[in-house]
């Protein structure tokens, strides 16, 4: 029961809102984990285990980090001296890193396991063929948001290692965290302390959540079935017959798909923040107007930004401030300068990163080329920077001008174009393929020349319209005009004048009925 | 309850009630047949459509079921060869949430006499889609501008080449299947349907059949000759199905020479359909089985159903027009023929290069 269709949108949501209103403040907690287990299920069936067992191994891991801390606390407190005290520290901060290490490991295990084990067999084989010999594959259940919940679990063990906040002690509250309904699919990745007290409140429901939520949860419908589902028959049959199309085909296919993630994934994160928020519960955002970027790393904090965020707290800022990325920092700056010290370590940091980034998203060498695209280009950016600066500078340009930020936001989309060619690509091959199949004959023409029937001029009309109001408000919301405050905020009749325009535009327009495949969620499968 | 709460549970049933209320005035304009021509509907709903059009009770035969069914049947030959009428209700990859609705909207205005439905739908079955059409259909069913809400399409886009003859098109293609001739021993591997009858499918098949039983409508469960759908396992399964629920059913892949199936040239696609070939056997066969049952009349000559001589003329012109082509043939026919005409000049310079 994915998040966009009519059984959750007219009969789980609704049940699950008014069973949680009626039943005592106290117990709300439980029909929010009941619920989100009932929706597993319906996904994942009897996988719903390993979330269950996640979450009480992700608990344990994190009394056990507290138990070792109040017992160094403990134990510090019977010392005499700094020195006694000091090696009280060291001798805990040991144990402390091997419940680190362990909570981690199996959890990046399991990950590892259902993700990418197959993927390890399947090239290991490439090799062991020619020796005559072959591993077989395992035979692996994918559980679905195993890539959202595990984070989300390293994220919680991390924090309470670092002591950013205590463990959890009750099982039932870290549990609904993990594995809360609406987020569960596509995230967005949350820390802890973002939703875990809102989860737990109990708070009745109200009229302004309930609005927010309605508003948000229609508004993310209009952009996926009304734009992104129907480019989804296009860029299906483009990608999938990539051999058939060159020059101007596989650029339309490139923006297309681009739009479609973008829309597809924002639509379906706005019905997550919609639903969570008629609880109460305010999910992190994840997109803001990643569009307007002018650089790719602009773009990387625009763009789903909760992952971002998720390895700049646990992968990049402690590498960056480990001891032996200091260390080299501090040999390279005597030895190489400032400069290139300030490249190399950046380098270090974002290496780690964007590999991750990469696999993250998917077993297979595009995405790991996905990931060392943007290292690549976001640590030449780095690189440039000062000399951006000091050219700037030496012409007299402003590089705020109007005409320069339109140039940087033009670069950033080719940039953004081109990863997605090869992220959406059957495999790297075709996605070389396809990239350089660009620039082989390109005719404007044959764009309608040759226009597959997979979309119909019908559909061409409401992508287009449908796009174009998306971008407005995207546009007016870049420019500080918050659209969906002022119609929350303006008289009912007003509102709800609006709520019917939309819902009637998605039930005239949108790619829905008997015959219509339903478009899966692409992050769903990550 | 405090003010603010019962305040707000008016407002919300409010808001739902304009909502119910706009979707009826809209359903009220979207009905076919009423503001806008329903050769606008070209899509899978164009047989329904059609059907509702048809004079009252003057469909003898409903035929059912998923493109095996109206692939396999015209009922413009049935006319023809017995003067029944019939209609083919079903649809591309029909599955049985749509199926009983297709009967019940069928019956509406028709008391049909028999209701043939081809047994691959009952074999389509997927957890999640099907319970999202047990929730979809009724909507579907009650709210006209939720079924038909592409409408809007036609407006802007060129109008369908397919035409309906009481729901059957005319597919004159021929593609022999060139696999084993004992088809019915191998083995079967289709992500669409399933081996057996799914407790779902059963549920749902014994409510259309509470529907027939209440109308005096007889089921008769069939299966089409189909190298690429049948094995011994499904017909086995779908025959103790059908003793099960006290209805006939006839396997016409074990019937296959008896009705003279030329696997060289019945069907249109290797195997999976039947082409009109193929369907007229079919139509042959039921006629002959309608006729001994001696439950039908043949209207032949009622002026009341001139309509459908008038149609057999138009229809007999088409199948010789086609001359044994494809609406795919002649969709990509006239796509090629326009490009030709339309991109001469460049084409010349371009080296006739294949690639898009």
């Amino acid at each position: 029961m994915a998040i966009y269709t009519n059984l959750y949108l007219l009969v789980f949501l609704p049940v699950v809102l008014i069973i949680y209103q009626l039943v005592p403040k106290k117990a709300r907690w439980g029909v929010l984990l009941a619920a989100s287990y009932a929706l597993y299920i319906s996904f994942s069936k009897y996988l719903v285990l390993l979330l269950m067992a996640t979450s009480a191994f992700t608990w344990g891991i994190g009394l056990w980090l507290d138990k070792i801390g109040t017992e160094c606390k403990e134990k510090q407190a019977e010392c005499t001296d700094r020195k006694q005290k000091s090696e009280v520290k060291k001798e805990f901060q040991k144990k402390r890193v091997f419940a680190l290490r362990v909570g981690v490991l199996v959890l990046l295990g399991i990950l590892f396991y259902v993700n990418y084990l197959n993927f390890v067999i399947e090239n290991m084989n490439l090799f062991l063929g020619k020796l005559g010999a072959q591993l077989p594959m395992a035979r692996v259940m994918f559980p679905m948001g195993i890539s959202f919940y595990t984070l989300e679990a390293v994220g919680y063990i991390a924090d309470v290692y670092w002591e950013r906040y205590p463990a959890e002690k009750h099982l039932g509250k870290l549990a609904l965290f993990l594995s809360f309904f609406p987020q569960i699919m596509e995230g967005p990745i949350a820390r802890y302390p973002d939703t875990s007290d809102a989860l737990f409140a109990g708070e009745p429901l109200n009229m302004a959540n309930l609005n927010e939520g309605f508003l948000r949860i229609i508004w993310g419908l209009f952009k996926k079935m009304v734009v992104s589902d129907r480019l989804s028959y296009l860029t299906t049959h483009l990608f999938g017959n990539y051999k058939d199309y060159h020059g101007s085909f596989i650029i339309l296919a490139a923006i297309a798909y681009t739009v479609q993630l973008y829309l597809e994934f924002s639509g379906s994160i706005d019905i997550v923040i919609g639903s969570g928020k008629m609880f109460g519960v305010t999910l992190p955002e994840n997109f803001n107007q990643p569009f307007s970027a002018q650089s790719a790393a602009e773009f990387w904090r625009r763009w789903h930004m909760s992952l971002g965020n998720w390895f700049k707290n646990y992968v990049f800022y402690p590498i960056t401030v480990s001891p032996m990325v200091k260390n080299w920092n501090k040999t390279a700056r005597k030895k190489y300068g400032k400069y290139w010290a300030m490249v190399g370590t950046s380098a270090m940091a974002l290496f780690p990163v964007w590999v991750a980034t990469g696999i993250w998203h998917g077993a297979g060498w595009k995405y790991l080329f996905y990931g060392m695209y943007y290292f690549v280009i976001l640590l030449f950016g780095v690189a440039m920077e000062p000399i951006k600066e000091k050219n700037y500078a030496k012409i007299g340009l402003d590089p705020n001008v109007w005409w320069l930020k339109t140039l940087r936001i033009l670069k950033t989309w080719v940039i953004i174009f081109t990863g997605e060619l090869f992220f959406n690509a059957v495999d790297l091959k075709a996605g070389f393929h396809m990239f350089f199949s660009i620039f082989g004959n390109f005719h404007i023409s044959s764009i309608w020349k040759y226009w597959p029937d997979a979309i119909t001029t019908g559909d061409v009309w409401a992508i287009c319209v449908g796009s174009v109001i998306v971008w407005i408000v995207g546009f007016l919301k870049e420019h500080g005009v918050d659209v969906r405050g002022k119609i929350l905020n303006a008289r009912t009749p007003y509102k709800w004048s609006v709520y019917y325009l939309i819902i009637f535009a998605i039930l005239l327009f949108g790619a829905y009925g008997t015959g219509y495949q339903p478009v899966d969620l692409i992050y769903a499968g990550f | 309850m405090t003010h603010d709460s019962g305040k707000s549970i008016v407002k919300l049933i409010l808001f739902g009630g304009i909502t119910l209320l706009l979707l009826v005035i809209a359903s009220a304009m979207m009905k076919p047949t009423k503001w806008f021509d329903e050769k606008l509907i070209q899509d899978r709903n164009a047989r329904t459509v059609q059907m509702m059009e048809q004079p009252d009770n003057t469909i003898d035969v409903l035929n059912l079921g998923d493109s095996l069914s109206t692939a396999g049947f015209s009922p413009m030959e049935l006319w023809r060869d017995q003067g029944y009428t019939s209609f083919n209700i079903g649809a591309d990859g029909m599955r049985m949430n749509e199926a009983y609705y297709a009967v019940v909207e069928a019956c509406e205005k028709q008391s049909p006499k028999y209701l043939m439905i081809e047994s691959l739908v009952l074999f389509r079955y997927a957890m999640g889609q099907d319970l999202q059409m047990l929730l979809s259909q009724p909507l579907y069913h009650r709210f006209a501008f939720l079924k038909y809400h592409n409408i809007w399409k036609s407006l802007v886009e060129e109008k369908g080449l397919m035409t309906y003859y009481r729901g059957y098109t005319i597919n004159e293609n021929v593609w022999e299947y060139d696999g084993e001739e004992d088809y019915l021993d191998l083995d079967i591997n289709d992500p669409n349907s399933k081996m057996s009858i799914s407790a779902f499918n059963g549920l749902i098949f014994d409510r259309i059949k509470r529907f027939c039983d209440e109308r005096g409508i007889e089921i008769i469960i069939y299966s089409m000759p189909s190298a690429k759908n049948y094995n011994q396992v499904r017909i086995d399964a779908m025959q103790s199905f059908a003793d099960e629920k006290g209805v006939t059913y006839i396997d016409l892949n074990e019937r296959s020479d008896e009705l003279g199936i030329d696997w060289d040239l019945d069907t249109n696609d290797g195997g999976d359909h039947m082409n009109l070939n193929g369907a007229r056997k079919v139509v042959k066969y039921f006629g002959n089985y309608f006729r001994e049952k001696l439950s039908l009349t043949d209207h032949r000559g009622d002026p009341g159903y001139s309509d459908w001589d008038e149609e057999l003329v138009e229809y007999d012109k088409l199948v010789k027009e086609m001359d044994g082509k494809s609406y795919l043939d002649i969709y990509t026919e006239k796509k090629n023929k326009e490009w030709d005409e339309k991109y001469k000049k460049e084409d010349t310079t371009n080296n006739n290069d294949v690639k898009k």
